[in-house]
């Protein structure tokens, strides 16, 4: 077996485990957690087309953290560049109210993709040509996005017919359809997830056989290499930051088009968080990519009945689970390390 | 107006000031601290916590800087002998707070976003601010003036240089990282028991990465830090100075006002982060195996 692939399973069993343990502390028998996170997970087809539906967003924006990955870049803004492709999907849905789908659609997605590119193209203009490292401004940027959200959302496009903070309702034109019921249930997954598994293969087609790939991976892993050989390092980050934001502006269309026809406030529920989970566990590799996102979209699911069937614990516990695989992974070295002192 | 301004900007420089002398004292070492959001919420958490429970506002303090430091010290563990990206390793921090703290939260006091308001909290800044200040005369004594500052000066630019010396560095990065904690959960316990009664749900609001960009606007020097922050802390209290009112008779509208902080430290950083050069070693434990 590859040695990534032990590393992975080794990681998810020390999350998970550590996870149980804090859910023992804290009262619960951990079996029953367990089996409640299954259950919520998989227990039917409507479960299965939920756990879908919240690994959906997370394809894309594990995407779109992998994608400046391989430029040697760490998108922490994935959040913000989601919010406001989600405001720009809306905002779009409701001025073009009356489009066609066959217009609507890509007209749409096209605009989530350039706005929240060109969010995250600011961070990388900022990294490239002021020098300002992007971990820190696209955390910045996240909050602006926030609030310039919220600005949209509450002030230009509101639902006069509802009381809570979302827009008007996008046109049927915006509206992607659900899943057949054989794969969905009567879940709120949508074909939003066909759109992110093709963008997968394209990612894993232009990383390994193009010369934009090839480029863009060259200035993350050998920057000098890159200098020397004519590659302009600056428009590699800006360009990266800008596919990136972008991947990260379409992981909206799922919860917006595909589910509420329109953008809450907050409807990310930090999906671009937990996408950089998805890019670390995945390990950048497009089948990785996949696999996380489809095991911390069964993990959200499963941990919203928690709530319900645990007197102590709460849905939170997913992202207690999730950061502690991160932090298994990140430490992989020194576990490592432990191992071969242990049997040795 | 103006005298309201200044105490605003001294009350809300507090935290600020402790979450970037940890981020200081980490970073200077050479370990990237983007945990210290972390730091904050999980001492602003435990401190509320423990005097909800307890009643007992030292122990409340006690409790949050203890957690901090716990923060810092599994923080550290994990970046130098795990060898994780310390980039990575601060993210998953902020990560597992915002989803451990929930949890705790419930199993707590059985609700969702925030501990019960406290009757009993400090109702004095100054104290506060003036510890702010002695930390900052020692912080700047121990930088010039003593042997530990010195090692981590050095372990932070040239741990090299400390490895023929036969000091080993990672350990003073350990105790650094550390020291780092407790300083950066001062300012989370002054956060629930002093600026507020109370955690509430993300009450830093991002005050830990603001307190970074203090560090780097600060050239990772004490005193022009300490100043950093007090302009920060100024944007935010002209930020809430200027929530509901108009502005010749337009009314900005609230969103813009509050994003006001964040788009200030952003422009500073575009128009100064050239000039100023971080400490050469920072992150480079994931790469040194």
């Amino acid at each position: 077996m590859p040695k990534h692939i032990y590393v992975t399973i080794v990681s998810l069993f020390i999350g998970l485990a550590l996870s149980l343990t804090l859910a023992t502390i804290l009262g619960e028998n951990p079996g029953h957690v367990f089996l409640v996170l299954v259950r919520g997970a998989f227990g039917s087809a409507t479960d299965v087309g939920y756990s879908l539906f919240y690994a959906t967003p997370l394809l894309l924006s594990g995407l779109s953290v992998a994608w400046a990955l391989q430029a040697g870049l760490f998108n922490i803004g994935a959040d913000g560049q989601m919010t406001l492709g989600g405001v720009a999907l809306a905002a779009i849905g409701i001025l073009a109210h009356d489009l066609p789908m066959l217009v609507a659609l890509p007209l749409a997605l096209t605009l989530a993709f350039l706005v929240g590119g060109g969010w995250g193209a600011l961070a990388g203009w900022m990294k490239a040509r002021r020098g300002c490292h992007e971990v820190l401004t696209t955390i910045l940027l996240n909050f602006i996005a926030y609030g310039l959200a919220s600005f949209f959302i509450l002030r230009v496009f509101k639902n006069p017919e509802s009381q809570g903070p979302e827009t008007a309702v996008v046109g049927g034109g915006f509206q992607i359809g659900a899943l057949p019921q054989w794969i969905g249930g009567t879940s709120p997954a949508n074909w939003t997830l066909a759109l992110a598994l093709c963008l997968i293969v394209i990612y894993g087609f232009i990383m390994g056989r193009t010369s934009l790939g090839y480029f863009q991976r060259l200035a993350g892993e050998a920057p000098q290499v890159a200098a020397r050989a004519g590659v302009n390092i600056g428009r590699q980050t800006i360009l990266a930051m800008f596919i990136s934001g972008g991947l990260a502006g379409l992981a909206a269309a799922s919860p917006v088009l595909g589910f509420a026809f329109k953008a809450r406030e907050g409807f990310t529920s930090g999906v671009g968080f937990i996408g950089i989970a998805v890019a670390l566990l995945g390990r950048k590799s497009p089948l990785g990519i996949v696999f996380a996102a489809l095991l911390f979209g069964a993990l959200t699911k499963g941990a919203l009945e928690l709530d319900m069937d645990t007197r102590f614990v709460s849905r939170d516990l997913a992202t207690v689970i999730q950061a502690l695989i991160v932090l298994a992974v990140a430490s992989q070295v020194g576990l490592h390390n432990l191992w071969r002192k242990v049997t040795s | 107006m103006i005298v309201d301004l200044l105490m605003s900007t001294l009350r809300l420089s507090v935290p600020l000031l402790f979450a970037a002398y940890g981020g200081l004292l980490s970073e200077r070492s050479g370990v990237a601290n983007i945990a210290l959001e972390a730091n904050l919420l999980f001492s602003a958490f435990t401190a509320a916590a423990v005097v909800a429970l307890s009643g007992q506002l030292v122990l409340g303090v006690a409790a949050g800087v203890v957690a901090s430091a716990l923060v810092s010290l599994i923080f550290a563990l994990i970046c130098i002998w795990g060898h994780g990206d310390q980039i990575v390793v601060g993210t998953a921090f902020n990560l597992l707070a915002a989803g451990l703290i929930p949890v705790l939260n419930k199993a707590l006091f059985n609700v969702m976003g925030s501990t019960p308001a406290l009757a009993n909290t400090f109702h004095q800044t100054w104290p506060f601010f003036a510890l702010a200040l002695c930390v900052l005369w020692a912080l700047h004594f121990l930088f010039t003036s003593t042997r530990h500052g010195l090692r981590l000066s050095a372990a932070g630019e040239n741990p090299a240089a400390l490895v023929n010396q036969g000091v080993d560095y990672q350990r003073v990065r350990l105790r650094a990282v550390v020291e780092g904690g407790v300083l950066a959960g001062v300012g989370g316990v002054y956060l629930s028991l002093c600026q507020g009664s109370g955690y509430v749900r993300d009450m830093a609001a991002g005050r830990g990465f603001i307190a970074l960009a203090a560090v780097i606007f600060g050239a990772w020097k004490p005193i022009p830090t300490f100043f950093a922050c007090l302009f920060f802390a100024f944007t935010d209290a002209v930020q809430i100075q200027m929530q509901g009112r108009s502005m010749g008779g337009v009314e900005l509208p609230n969103q813009f006002v509050q994003i006001l902080p964040y788009v200030v430290t952003l422009l500073v950083l575009i128009i100064f982060a050239r000039q100023i050069t971080a400490p050469a070693a920072i992150n480079d434990s994931s790469r040194r195996r």
